[in-house]
Formats: structure tokens, C-alpha cells, sequence
């Protein structure tokens, strides 16, 4: 299974591997152990998203970065 | 015929007490009424012409009242309508303030936060991460 991550600077090795582990939790089909499921996470640096990251799996995103928080404040803010 | 003078002076006479009689007791007391009557029929009139002088000038008063409340509410409404159009534009003008205001605030906001976020180090860049991974896997 194919996943992303996206982050403004490189993630270490050992974060992946928890993002990895997190796929496999999360993504394996139901039935299958959770460390069958083998996840293809490729890293892409985007400094647009300024900290945090953001994850896509298949249609799913996953979006934690500091640049959806603050579209999440700029909506709100404009909301008030 | 003989004058008898004595017959015409008794005639005179006579006619004159008569004459005298009716001037005394007829013509002055009818004249006086008469003179009286006339006097009250004038002032009579005299009394209706200033009433119908005060009713012609009520009336105009009363048409230049109705006209003039006519014409002050017409302005009323006129000025109301106005008050209101100016409250309405007023608010709206508020309102398109208000937002401009909020947007411009709210692009600060951001644009300040974005700059902050921005000149952070690498390490709380990372902690960041590790927090958001964290968070993932909870």
C-alpha cells in the first residue's frame, strides 16, 4: 500500500518509523496481523506547510501541518 | 258765500291742535320706533356680516391648518423615509467596515503567526513532528 508523508523538512528515520507503524495499525485490512500489511511511505519535503506534517493514504489525507491549522483559524477567525 | 272770519280762524285753530296732537302722540312715538327698528336691524346686520367675517376666517384658518398638517406630515414621512435610508446604508456600512476590519485583522494574525513558525529551528521543528506523530498513534 502506497502512502506519503509531506513535511517542510526531512523526517528522521526513526519518525518514519513510527509512521509506518501507525499505517500498519491503522490501514492493514481487517483480519490480517497488523505487521503483515507492508506500506510503501514515501517522504516529500513541501516548506509550504511551515511545521507539522501531513499524510496521504490512498484518498485519505491526513493533514497535522502548521499551514492547515492556520487555514483552520483564518475560516474561524472570519467566521466570528 | 260770505268769509266768516271768525269760522276761519276757529278751523285754523282747531287743525293746528290736531296737527299738534298727531305730531305729539302718533308721529314722533312711530318715529322713534321706526328710528329704533332700523337701529337694530342694522346692527343686526352689522352683528351677521362679523359673524360671517369670523366664519370666513375660521374656514381659511381651518383649510390653512389641514394644509399646512397635510403638508408637515407629507414632510414627516419624507424625512422619516430619509432617517431610514441612512440607518440601512449606515448599517450596511457598518457591516462592510466590520468585515474589512475583521479580514485585515485576521491576515495580520495570520501572516505574524506564519513569520513566527516560520524562523523556528530545526529542533522544535522536529519536536513538532514527533508530537503530531504522537498524536497519530494515541
Amino acid at each position: 500500500m502506497q502512502a506519503t508523508v509531506y513535511s517542510p523538512d526531512k523526517l528522521t528515520a526513526a519518525q518514519l518509523k513510527k509512521l509506518e507503524e501507525y499505517l500498519a495499525k491503522k490501514y492493514a485490512p481487517k483480519g490480517t496481523p497488523s505487521g503483515k500489511t507492508k506500506f510503501s511511505l514515501s517522504q516529500e519535503v513541501d516548506e509550504s506547510l511551515l511545521a507539522g506534517i501531513k499524510l496521504q493514504v490512498g484518498s485519505d489525507m491526513i493533514d497535522l501541518s502548521a499551514r492547515a491549522k492556520l487555514d483552520n483559524l483564518r475560516e474561524n477567525l472570519l467566521k466570528i | 258765500m260770505d268769509i266768516q272770519i271768525p269760522q276761519i280762524i276757529f278751523q285754523t285753530i282747531n287743525f293746528s291742535v290736531v296737527v299738534g296732537a298727531l305730531t305729539y302722540l302718533l308721529y314722533k312715538p312711530v318715529g322713534k320706533m321706526l328710528e329704533s327698528r332700523s337701529k337694530r336691524i342694522e346692527e343686526s346686520q352689522q352683528a351677521a356680516t362679523e359673524i360671517q367675517a369670523q366664519e370666513i376666517i375660521a374656514k381659511a384658518h381651518l383649510s390653512a391648518k389641514k394644509e399646512a398638517e397635510g403638508e408637515l406630515a407629507t414632510l414627516m414621512k419624507k424625512a422619516e423615509k430619509q432617517v431610514e435610508k441612512l440607518k440601512a446604508d449606515w448599517q450596511v456600512e457598518r457591516k462592510k467596515q466590520e468585515t474589512e476590519l475583521r479580514k485585515s485583522f485576521t491576515e495580520s494574525v495570520i501572516l505574524v503567526t506564519e513569520k513566527i513558525i516560520g524562523k523556528l529551528d530545526a529542533k522544535t521543528k522536529t519536536k513538532i513532528a514527533n508530537q503530531d506523530i504522537e498524536a497519530l498513534l494515541k
